[in-house]
Parts: structure tokens; C-alpha cells; sequence
């Protein structure tokens, strides 16, 4: 019998769907992958956060995969926000595959990144792969970083634009800051097409960041940029643009060679957010590549946004709020969710309208 | 006026933060006055983004309710929004209406008034949450989208068109029968016939039910083909017309039955593309015409140009073939009727052009409502409850129409029993109606003509059978309809007596039920031959003053009222007896079924009563028990197996009238008694002059033997009662042939015979003897014949 995870996360045949799914301060995308006549599913990044009402995301799987479904896990960089669950997801379902970035973190992000490593175990190393930038479809590397192999994800193609370099060991006098950075400018940026002659492309970008995308991707895959979805780097970062907030210097040939009809922004409320994301610097920079009414940012309504792709390479972007009511970590609670606002847009229509009433003995 | 919103803050609270936050609705504008409305637009992000304006308007019924949305030509301006909200939704639904504000957008699920109705989807309750408008939208969304896409979102099968129509008549009503849905035909005639009429006086306009009844045309290739016929409700055709063939032959009778209104006719065509809600004659043609609107004027005037442009009816019934969002062949109903002429009649050689002027000008198109009439439709709501499936397998046999039992077979017809065969001899008078389901239009019929009419309007899919006048006259065998049960409500003890002994010895099931005590209790009891107690048993049980079976005392406050012929007229309300028919028949239908039931008697009553303990008997409680037979029931006890004794003179006797014959048969019959479990040979007779006598047949000479027994009887009285035939095989072994199977069941069960059991010795040419016992309604055995010293009379 199915289940809401699987009513809501199964298309219909021949259909990919990708589901930027709520997960708070961090990042976690689902592709249903159409495989002929079936589908395969593939997780990219993980964040299982009880924090800001996110999904649990071992209970989504759990509901949504059958017995015999696998699924292939996929990492942008071995950060907490991106990385934070792995091992419970691993013993609630069979994670087949895991590919990652290659990359080493600092120690404020070591105990994800065992986790992940213990599961590598558990698997074997020969399901594991790591990522590395290419021009070519479908190329991954194995475990050994050097051994480049095709491998297709269903029916669906991608391409791996970054890492160009691995971030393995401490360089000298490197601090934690500074170790964060370089692996953002190494951090896996993948494009995922499906749709035939009319394909259409999503970018998933991860927490690169300006430097990763002025030095290292834009110029060197350009003409792979162009995509219609485009999740925001780094939840709405303004790292995506400026080396910080002072920087004058921001730079936006990556998205306009990206072009996107439709920006996902995965990150809470900016209330909510420790690191204030998204930047409103940044979310102006946005909004001149794409309007108002296509940008989406995950946490204002704590919904998922649901991105189907058909064979035939039609589009169809759709929003659910009720994957995060069944499944969000605070769903049993009544301050989550959309009715956790703060400012009414009518405030009229919701509260008392009074008037003078006299009172007093006469 | 009071105020959802007054009653309900908190609701109104969360619908503004669903209203402000659904990423599928962009909201404008909002106010609430008297009625809260919200004005925006519904974004749909395809290929390209699309922005419907619409606008949403709550009920004074909320949250009973879902709020009102409507697609908007435009964006309406806060203003707007704010004096609608003035008003009721009623009337702020109204005012868009007249101001020609509302988007049509010619789809299913848009209301003539312009509101959307996406409650009909099979899934609106899963997970058993309540709806709020962030549902409402979304389905909005998507049904938006589907338009868009073409991919609209799944109907469930029981959404209603006729609704979706702009332009109807609710004058006449149309059942399609699934003979109709048939592929064969593409396009032709049909005839309907009228199953029922109300009228003005009772629902305000006269409206008609019709039933289609036979549908004939051509094939693609434009060859005629044989008409398809409606046969299994024929018995509502007008008489004289009992096929199509009649239709053609008799057109005179047609035409006045047309007429009168009892049948009509109609022209239809089949389409691939689904039906969209018809406006108008345009809009017709062009889904005649699977899109192309000048194919479809063709299409039309092929079967009805003459009508139209010479003007000949001012109505004419047209129906559309089509298939549904499910790829399933669905039909639906218009009337082209004449408004006024605005060109003059063609009488020939008119062109498809002016064909269609003709028809755009003068005809108005109205939609009927047009309904699937198949037995899996019109069993769906008892799905799961009552298997059509099983039931249609099975046979109900009704003894007793009364008040009780008409209820019941009401409920038989309804739960879509194969076969319901009533059996009772009386006729409604005006004071059974007060209880009974057939009303005052019955008085005076047999009660089985009036529920057979009754059974058949409520289901038409289900046999009724009409049986014998009077059970006691007609052995069981010669009504009953198997496979299947009886259910009793006669509550006459004799009656039921007679019916329990003939359901017994027939080996059929059969349900006992009667309300007692004024109808405040109620006995029901299964009777499954040798497994449960049965009539006669309770009997025993009751002399026996064992505890197994309850008695229930009278309500000496609710006497008998009157006795007619017999018959004892007791109080009863109608709720009390559709109250026990319900429970018998819920009882009956889960043996049907083949629901294990762990009890085979039911005790039902509203109250407690005096001297019974409460597990037995308690206050609105339905008690069940299992009862086993009887150990001394007659019926009920397996009967025992006959030995038969006899002597060895009449053994010698009978081998000596063998020697005189030697290559012939002969026989006699055998006189004697039962003695427990054994039949005792004290006498047996010879052949007799007259015999009949060959090598393989034998024919007792019937004067001779006659005579014999009654001297006998005579002579020794009940001792010497007939107990068999005795005879002789020549040739072969003693084995009973079938001749003699057939004529020793013929005594066992004949009436002439006072034997049940009776016995037949064979002799082989060796001397050796077989007996066998042959009971009546059983298979015969071979049984000991046990062969005494001692000296008998011959």
C-alpha cells in the first residue's frame, strides 16, 4: 500500500523527478530516476537536521523505498550541512552507491564526514566513486581517483563540472576557515539532463563559490552552463557572487551564462538561519537573472518544490507542503511550518475590526 | 446573519497564512466584510509560466464547506474585492456572474456559475484530513495545468457531468445501458422507453425516465449493421412493440407511442475525443467532428439534415458517444430544440452549409442528464458490504410478503440477489400499508405482483420469481429455487411446521424470522438440514424446558388485534420490523456470503425482560446462540440403518417358487413390521395368476397381491403391514437393476406405498438372496438379511 512519501515522490513512468526537499539549514535533493519502465533513486547531499522543522530524511526514505530499492548517495563536499545523517539513513535502507567530492574536511565537520566513511565500509570500496570535472557525460572516477568510468544514472545524463582538484591533506598554517573555503572551491557541481531533443538541465552547485566558478568552472564549461532549473550555491549565499560582503567585485558571468528559468533556494527562513541565509545582497543579484515569481526559496513556506522533467522534455515545477507535515522533524508540533509567520500580508481580514463602543454608568 | 469567522478565529487565522504562503497562489488582495475573499492569481510553471486570475470566496458554511473559486477574466482590484465582500458569497458569486467578470473555461468542473468543483477526486479523504484552501488551490493548480498540458487530473467515475452544463433541461432523464456503449456502430438511431414519470404536482415539472432500449446505425464503412437490443427490461415496452423488428413493421403504433411519450427517438454519433461541457450547436458539431466543426455539421446532417432544414420536429433527441479521461465509452444526451425560425424551412437540395445555418439559427442544444445503466455501476455502491458477483449466483425464496417480509425482499433486491422468488397468496389491503413496503397504488393486487413491480424499479439486474399461492399445498421441491436459501416470515406455527418438515426432508437451508412482543423482540433461526436445531427441535427444547432455547413471554399490553381467516393480526411499527428485516436480512446475506457465522439463532430486543437473565435477553441488544439439533428430533437425527429378519420357511418358500420357474422371474411382495432397528419379513406372497413373467422382467399380478395384503392385514393387523417386494434374477447376480432402483424409489416416495423404507430381497439363480433398503429422498444400501430358525406363516 502505498505511503505519502511514495504518492507524493513516484511520478508517473518516463517522468524524472527532482525534489528539492526541505531540510533546513542545508541542502538535500532526491531524483526519482526514470529506468525504463521503473525508477531508481539517487539522494544528492544530506542534511538530517532537527533543527527549523526540517525533513527526516531516514523516515522519508524508509516510507518511500521498497525492499529491493537502492539507492545511490551523492556528495557535494564532505560539509555537515551536506552530510549530517548518512549513517542513520544507511541502516534504515540499502544505500548501493556513494559517490563523493574526494575531499578531506577540517575537524568541525570530521564526525559527518566517518560517518559517511563508515558506510563506504560497509558497502566496499568498490561501490564507492568520486567526482571529478569533465566535459563528457555520464564520468565518474573509482575509488582510487585516477580510474575515470562511465556510469549512467537510469535514463537520465549529467556531468560532473568540479572538483578539478582534491582537498585531502592540512597545508601549512591553514586554518579551519581557510580549509572551509578551499573545499567550497572545490565542491562538486553536477548538471543533470533528461528530456530527449528538448532536454531540459539542472544544476545543482552545492556551496561552490565565486572563486570555484571564476577560476575553475566557467571558463572551462562554458558552454555546459546553460541550464532551466539552477539551485543556489551555498543556500542562498552571497559566496556564490563576492568573496564577502565587502567585496565590490561581484561577479556574475557564470550566471549569466547559466541563464535559469527557475532558482531554488534551499535554506530556512532567514530569521531562522544561523549564517542569515539567503543574503539579501545575493537574492538581489538573483532577481535580475530570474523574477519574483520563480524563485523559490525552501523555507519561507517550508515546502519542497518538486521539478518534473518528461521524455519528451516538458517542465513542470510544482510545491508541496505536505511531505514536510508527515515527515518534518517538528511535524508534530504547531510551530512549524507555514503557520510559523510573523507578519500577516492582510492583517485586517485576520484580527478583530473594532469600534467605539460607549461605556460608563450613563 | 453569524459569521464563520466570529465562531471559528483561529481557522480564519490559518486560512490567511495558507492564503499568504502558497507558492502556487499569488495573493492580491483580501477583505472580509460579511464574507471573507481573497483576489489573485494562480501561478503554473510549465515550459512557460502561466497566470490565471481567480478568485476565492468563502462560505458562511466554513469550514463545513470549501471556499468558492472562481477564474477571473482579470485581476479584480482590492476595491472590487473589498464591496464583493460586502455581500454574501452567494451574492458576491452572483455579481461576478452579471458582470461578466467569470472565465469560462469550457472544461469539466467549471459550474455553470463559474465556481470550480474538484471535490469529485477518488482521494480527497485519504490520510482523513481536513481540506483547506492550501488544498483547494493546489487542486486548482493542477486541474489549471492539466488544461495546459491536456493531462487533466483523473475524474472519479462517479463525476457528473450534467452539472458542468451551461444549458440544460432537467425535463427528461436518460439511463444508457452498456448494449449501448458497444463499439460496433458509428453513428445511427436509438430508441428509448419510458420506465417511470413524476409529475408537476409532486416534483414541480414533469420529468421522465428513460431507459435505452435499442440502438442501431452504421459501421465506419457507412454499412448498416444489426441492431443491438436492450431485452432484459422488454417488460417496459409498450405493448404491440416487443422488438426492433416491431419498430420497423409498426411505425403507425411508434409514431403514437412517440407520441404519448412512452418511447423516443434519437440520433447519435461516436467520438474518440472526450466530451467537453456542449454549449451550443457549434460546439456539438465540432465534437462530432473530433475537432474539425465543418466534419461534424457533415456528420450530423447525414442523419438529420432533412428534419432540420425542412423543419419537420421542434425537438430532436441527439446523443454523443465518447471516450472519458479513463478510455472508457461513455454517452451523453442533448435535445436540439426549434427556437424561434429565423429561416425558412429547405425542402431540398440544401448544402451542409446551409444545413448548418439552419441548424445554428433555429436550434437551441440543452444537455439531459445522461447516466450509465450497468449492472456493475448500479452495484458499486454495495461494494464491499454485498458482492454483487457472489450474490448474483444465488436465489432467495420469500415465504411470507407480509410486512416483515416484504422489507426483507426489498433489501434482497437492493443487495443484488440473482433470483428473489416470492411466495404468498394474499392481496394488499389499504390497511397493510401502513407497514408494508408496496403503498395504497397496490391495494387490491396479489402482494407478489405488487413487490415484484417494487423489487424490479429498485433493481432491474435481479430475477423475480413468482412462486405458488399457498405453501402448504405445493411440496417444497416443486418451489424452491436453488442454489440458495428460504426465509420464513409467516409466524404461523402450523405453516412453518409443515415448511420446516418439507425444507428438512429436501435438504434445504432455510431462515425463520418473527417479531414478537409487539415487535419490541424478535426470534431469527438458520436451519441448515442435520446441523442446526430446526423448527421442530425449538419444540422439543421448549417441552423440555431446556435452558438452550429462550421463551420469550407476551406483552400482555400488546395483544393480538384482530385474526383474519386465521391469521393473527399483531401490533408491530413500522420500525420495529424494518428494524428485525434488516437484521435478518444482514443475517441472510453474510450465509450468503459465506461470512462465517459461529451462531445459528438470534434473539433481538428493545428491553429487558423480567425473569430472563441479561446474557440472554437485554435492552437494544441482539443476542446470538448456536442451537444443535435435537437428539429426538425426527427430522434432524440421522435416520439408522435397517437390518431386515427373516425366516428361513419364507426364505424356502420364496427359492421354491424360483425353482418352479427357473429361467424366469418372479416375485411377490413382503408383509411384516419394524422392530427398532429391524425390519421383520413375516410374510411373503407369490407372483399371483396374472403375473407377468419373463427372463429379465417381472410384474406382480397387482389383483392378486392387492387382495393378499388386505386379507392379511386383516388377519394379523399392524403386524403384517406392506414392507417390500421380493424377485428373482435368472440370469446375472442379485444386484437391484435399475428397473428395480427406480420402482422401489417410486414406493419409497409415492404415495400410494405407507412405507418410507421399504425393503427388496433378491434371489440369483445359485439361491443366494441380496437385501437392500431403499429410504425415500436417500440413496438405497445393501443391508444384512438375517435368516431365523423359527417357523413363520407363509
Amino acid at each position: 500500500m502505498a505511503n505519502r512519501a511514495q504518492d507524493i515522490l513516484i511520478p508517473d513512468t518516463g517522468v524524472l523527478r527532482v525534489t528539492f526537499l526541505y531540510v533546513g539549514q542545508g541542502e538535500a535533493t532526491l531524483l526519482t530516476i526514470p529506468d525504463g519502465e521503473t525508477f531508481i533513486y539517487s539522494l544528492i547531499d544530506i542534511n538530517n537536521d532537527k533543527t527549523n522543522g526540517g525533513i527526516d530524511l531516514s523516515k522519508l526514505l524508509k516510507d518511500l523505498l521498497d525492499e529491493n530499492d537502492e539507492l545511490t548517495f551523492i556528495n557535494t563536499h564532505p560539509h555537515n550541512d551536506h552530510l549530517r545523517g548518512i549513517k542513520g539513513i544507511h541502516e534504515e535502507i540499502t544505500i548501493s552507491e556513494i559517490w563523493h567530492s574526494g575531499h578531506k574536511p577540517g575537524s568541525d565537520h570530521n564526525d559527518a564526514y566517518q560517518e559517511m566513511k563508515d558506510v563506504i565500509n560497509d558497502i566496499g570500496t568498490e561501490n564507492e566513486f568520486v567526482l571529478f570535472g569533465t566535459n563528457d557525460s555520464n564520468k565518474i572516477r573509482e575509488a582510487d581517483k585516477e580510474t575515470e568510468v562511465e556510469k549512467k544514472l537510469g535514463d537520465i545524463d549529467y556531468v560532473v563540472l568540479s572538483p578539478a582538484e582534491y582537498v585531502q591533506e592540512d597545508v601549512d598554517d591553514e586554518d579551519a576557515d581557510e580549509r572551509y573555503a578551499r573545499i567550497h572551491e572545490r565542491c562538486a557541481v553536477i548538471k543533470l539532463s533528461y528530456g530527449g531533443e528538448n532536454a531540459k538541465h539542472i544544476l545543482i552547485t552545492g556551496d561552490s563559490d565565486k572563486k570555484a566558478w571564476k577560476e575553475h568552472i566557467t571558463e572551462y564549461h562554458k558552454n555546459k552552463l546553460p541550464s532551466d532549473v539552477l539551485s543556489a550555491s551555498h543556500h542562498g549565499s552571497r559566496t556564490f557572487f563576492k568573496t564577502n560582503e565587502d567585496d565590490e567585485e561581484e561577479y556574475e558571468e557564470h550566471i549569466n551564462e547559466i541563464s535559469p528559468d527557475h532558482l531554488i533556494i534551499s535554506s530556512p527562513k532567514q530569521s531562522e538561519s544561523p549564517h542569515d541565509h539567503p543574503h539579501e545582497d545575493a537574492i538581489e543579484l538573483y532577481a535580475k537573472y530570474v523574477d519574483d515569481d520563480h524563485r523559490y526559496h525552501l523555507g519561507e513556506n517550508r515546502e519542497c518544490v518538486i521539478v518534473d522533467i518528461s521524455s519528451d522534455g516538458n517542465i513542470e515545477i510544482q510545491f508541496d507542503q505536505e511531505l514536510v507535515e508527515e515527515y518534518g522533524f517538528d511535524s508534530d508540533d504547531d510551530n512549524g511550518g507555514s503557520e510559523n509567520k510573523t507578519s500577516a500580508v492582510f492583517p485586517g481580514t485576520r484580527t478583530s475590526r473594532i469600534d467605539n463602543q460607549p461605556m460608563g454608568k450613563k | 446573519m453569524t459569521w464563520w469567522f466570529k465562531r471559528h478565529p483561529e481557522l480564519l487565522a490559518l486560512e490567511c497564512d495558507k492564503l499568504e504562503s502558497n507558492s502556487n497562489y499569488k495573493e492580491h488582495a483580501r477583505s472580509r466584510k460579511n464574507t471573507l475573499i481573497s483576489g489573485g492569481e494562480i501561478i503554473v510553471r510549465l515550459n512557460e509560466t502561466k497566470k490565471f486570475p481567480i478568485i476565492i470566496i468563502y462560505s458562511e458554511s466554513t469550514p463545513y464547506s470549501l471556499p468558492f473559486v472562481i477564474p477571473l477574466k482579470s485581476l479584480p482590484s482590492p476595491q472590487e474585492i473589498e464591496n464583493l465582500s460586502l455581500k454574501s458569497s452567494g451574492h458576491a458569486i452572483k455579481q461576478l456572474n452579471e458582470n461578466a467578470q467569470v472565465e469560462f473555461l469550457n472544461f469539466w468542473h467549471q459550474n455553470p456559475d463559474g465556481t470550480i468543483c474538484l471535490l469529485e477526486a477518488d482521494n480527497l479523504e485519504k490520510y482523513g484530513e481536513f481540506f483547506s484552501v492550501k488544498e483547494v488551490i493546489n487542486r486548482v493548480r493542477d486541474w489549471l495545468a492539466g488544461i495546459i498540458t491536456g493531462k487533466l487530473p483523473m475524474d472519479s467515475s462517479e463525476v457528473e457531468l450534467f452539472a458542468h452544463f451551461r444549458n440544460k433541461d432537467t425535463s427528461k432523464e436518460f439511463l444508457i445501458p452498456t448494449q449501448f456503449l458497444k463499439q460496433d456502430i458509428y453513428q445511427g438511431e436509438f430508441y428509448c422507453v419510458r420506465m417511470s414519470q413524476v409529475y408537476t404536482r409532486i416534483v414541480g415539472a414533469d420529468r421522465s425516465i428513460y431507459l435505452g432500449s435499442v440502438i442501431v446505425g452504421e459501421n465506419k464503412e457507412g454499412i448498416r449493421i444489426s441492431p443491438i437490443e436492450f431485452k432484459e427490461h422488454s417488460y417496459l415496452l409498450p405493448e404491440g412493440i416487443n422488438s426492433y423488428l416491431d419498430l420497423l413493421l409498426k411505425k403507425k403504433l411508434l409514431q403514437q407511442e412517440i407520441k404519448r411519450g412512452s418511447m423516443i427517438e434519437g440520433f447519435w454519433w461516436d467520438t474518440q475525443k472526450e466530451i467537453k461541457p456542449i454549449q451550443n450547436v457549434n460546439d456539438f458539431a465540432e465534437q462530432v467532428g473530433d475537432g474539425n466543426i465543418e466534419y461534424g455539421f457533415q456528420r450530423i446532417q447525414k442523419l438529420i439534415g432533412e428534419l432540420i432544414c425542412m423543419q419537420k420536429q421542434d425537438e430532436i433527441l441527439v446523443g454523443i458517444r465518447f471516450m472519458n479521461k479513463r478510455n472508457e465509452p461513455q454517452w451523453q444526451n442533448f435535445v436540439l430544440r426549434k427556437g424561434e425560425v429565423r429561416h425558412i424551412p429547405i425542402l431540398f437540395n440544401y448544402s451542409t452549409e446551409e444545413f448548418k445555418k439552419q441548424t445554428i439559427n433555429n436550434y437551441h442544444l440543452l444537455a439531459y442528464r445522461s447516466s450509465e445503466f450497468s449492472e456493475n455501476k448500479y452495484h458499486l455502491r454495495n461494494g464491499g458490504r454485498v458482492e454483487r458477483n457472489t450474490l448474483k449466483e444465488k436465489a432467495v425464496n420469500v415465504i411470507g410478503c407480509g410486512a416483515l417480509g416484504s422489507e426483507f425482499a426489498d433489501i434482497m433486491g437492493k443487495a443484488g440477489i440473482g433470483c428473489v422468488n416470492l411466495i404468498d397468496y394474499d392481496r394488499m389491503k389499504f390497511e397493510n400499508s401502513i407497514r408494508h413496503v408496496l403503498g395504497t397504488n397496490s391495494i387490491g393486487l396479489y402482494k407478489v405482483h405488487g413487490l415484484r413491480n417494487h423489487l424490479l424499479n429498485h433493481n432491474p439486474f435481479v430475477q423475480v420469481e413468482l412462486g405458488p399461492v399457498s405453501v402448504t399445498q405445493t411440496p417444497i421441491s416443486k418451489y424452491f429455487i436453488d442454489p440458495g436459501v428460504g426465509v420464513s416470515t409467516i409466524a404461523n406455527d402450523n405453516t412453518e411446521g409443515f415448511v420446516n418438515e418439507q425444507a428438512l426432508i429436501n435438504n434445504k437451508i432455510m431462515f425463520y424470522a418473527r417479531a414478537l412482543r409487539g415487535g419490541k423482540a424478535a426470534r431469527i433461526l438458520r436451519v441448515i438440514p442435520g446441523k442446526d436445531a430446526c423448527f421442530y427441535c425449538l419444540d422439543l427444547y421448549a417441552d423440555d424446558g431446556n435452558e438452550v432455547f429462550t421463551k420469550i413471554p407476551r406483552d400482555e399490553q400488546l395483544p393480538t388485534i384482530t385474526n383474519e381467516c386465521n391469521n393473527p393480526i399483531r401490533p408491530s411499527s413500522a420500525a420495529d420490523l424494518k428494524l428485525i428485516s434488516s437484521l435478518l436480512s444482514q443475517i441472510v446475506l453474510d450465509y450468503l456470503q459465506g461470512v462465517n457465522q459461529p451462531n445459528n439463532h438470534w434473539i433481538w430486543s428493545t428491553e429487558a425482560i423480567d425473569g430472563i437473565p441479561k446474557d440472554k435477553i437485554n435492552s437494544y441488544s441482539l443476542k446470538g446462540s448456536n442451537i444443535p439439533p435435537h437428539t429426538n428430533c425426527p427430522y434432524c437425527q440421522p435416520q439408522p440403518k435397517l437390518s431386515v429378519e427373516i425366516s428361513l420357511e419364507i426364505i424356502s418358500f420364496m427359492v421354491q417358487e424360483t425353482s418352479k420357474v427357473s429361467n424366469i422371474e418372479t416375485g411377490g411382495v413382503l408383509l411384516g413390521e419394524i422392530s427398532g432397528d429391524v425390519l421383520v419379513v413375516k410374510h411373503a406372497s407369490g407372483p399371483g395368476p396374472k403375473s407377468d413373467r419373463k427372463s429379465m422382467h417381472f410384474l406382480k399380478d397387482i389383483e392378486y397381491c392387492q387382495k393378499y395384503i388386505d386379507e392379511m392385514y386383516e388377519k394379523n393387523g399392524d403386524s403384517a403391514a406392506y414392507i417390500g417386494e421380493w424377485h428373482y434374477h435368472p440370469v446375472g447376480n442379485n444386484n437391484p437393476s435399475n428397473t428395480d432402483l427406480s420402482s422401489l424409489s417410486s414406493i419409497a416416495n409415492g404415495k400410494g406405498y405407507l412405507t418410507e423404507n421399504p425393503t427388496m430381497i433378491i434371489i440369483s439363480n445359485t439361491g443366494k438372496a441380496s437385501c437392500t433398503i431403499h429410504p425415500a429422498r436417500r440413496p438405497f444400501y445393501y443391508t444384512d438379511l438375517i435368516i431365523k430358525e423359527q417357523y413363520n406363516e407363509v
